[in-house]
């Protein structure tokens, strides 16, 4: 993996699971691929796209368990988000880390379109809808686990 | 100062997530109007006094650029003032947001960082 793509995939998630979600997260180690996780652990599966001086997209995958509690944290709730909410929390959740990570890799002077957060049945489903992976990093987060990747594809 | 606030984004939690944020900066709220996209937000600011919008970029329907430019266009809706909440990253794109009269709000934001833009953007010191 890319250290120059790595470092600031990691620091757009922290600051997004910090501040979007009041998630502390650790790098986890990188000792199981994220679609090799029993699909019941799975909480969900988002992307991101975007398109300009580069193209590709942003995969988030949340497991296990954390996702009600990340809705329930970017709501404020003491009981739990409807299921709604959920997809809608970990939608954002990506679209922020996205916008966040692309002025990181590309400068600031770049201009990004970003597209709306898709969901995905699995991890490859959504590596697979967007091109190959450019780097990929692992959270432990609250007994849970989160996987984010960056894709990149040739511009058109 | 009591502010009837516009916020504007095509996700419910975000719009829950903002206006809880304007709660905790301790900005004092009189009435919180909510919009899914441009044009819902046309149809507040027709119905009912708004002081601020917080405005989203990425919408179905009508974007945020589209609808700045609908509520700039508006001479009664000058009064209205505009800040825009996104991860925009690109200073490119903030800078022309900018020249079009809108403040600037980065996702993921602090209570502190909602607070000083919008007393800013209203022109009030802060206590």
């Amino acid at each position: 993996m890319p250290e120059t793509l790595a470092a600031p995939l990691v620091e757009a998630s922290i600051q997004t699971f910090e501040q979007l979600a009041y998630f502390f997260a650790e790098s986890g180690p990188d000792d199981a691929a994220p679609d090799a996780i029993d699909p019941l652990q799975v909480d969900g599966v988002v992307s991101v796209a975007f398109c300009g001086l580069l193209c590709g997209g942003v995969v988030l995958q949340l497991a296990g368990g954390i996702l009600p509690a990340l809705a329930a944290n970017m709501l404020g709730l003491d009981d739990g988000a409807s299921a709604g909410e959920q997809q809608d929390a970990l939608g954002e959740a990506a679209n922020v880390i996205c916008g966040n990570v692309l002025p990181r890799i590309a400068g600031t002077a770049a201009v990004f379109t970003l597209g709306v957060p898709q969901r995905f049945e699995s991890w490859t489903a959504a590596v697979d809808a967007l091109g190959p992976v450019a780097a990929h990093v692992r959270f432990d987060i609250e007994g849970g686990r989160a996987d984010v990747a960056l894709v990149m594809r040739p511009t058109p | 100062m009591a502010l009837n606030v516009l916020v504007v984004d095509d996700s419910a939690v975000m719009r829950s997530m903002l206006i809880r944020t304007l709660r905790l900066s301790g900005l004092p709220l009189t009435n919180v109007y909510q919009a899914g996209d441009g044009a819902e937000a046309l149809s507040r600011l027709a119905d009912h006094d708004v002081d601020l919008a917080l405005i989203d970029i990425n919408m179905p329907v009508m974007n945020g650029e589209q609808l700045i430019d609908q509520v700039r266009a508006d001479g009664r809706l000058a009064g209205v003032a505009l800040i825009v909440v996104s991860t925009e990253g690109s200073e490119t794109r903030i800078g022309a947001l900018k020249a079009r009269g809108v403040s600037f709000i980065h996702k993921p934001f602090t209570p502190e960082q909602v607070r000083a833009t919008v007393l800013r953007v209203l022109g009030v010191a802060d206590a």
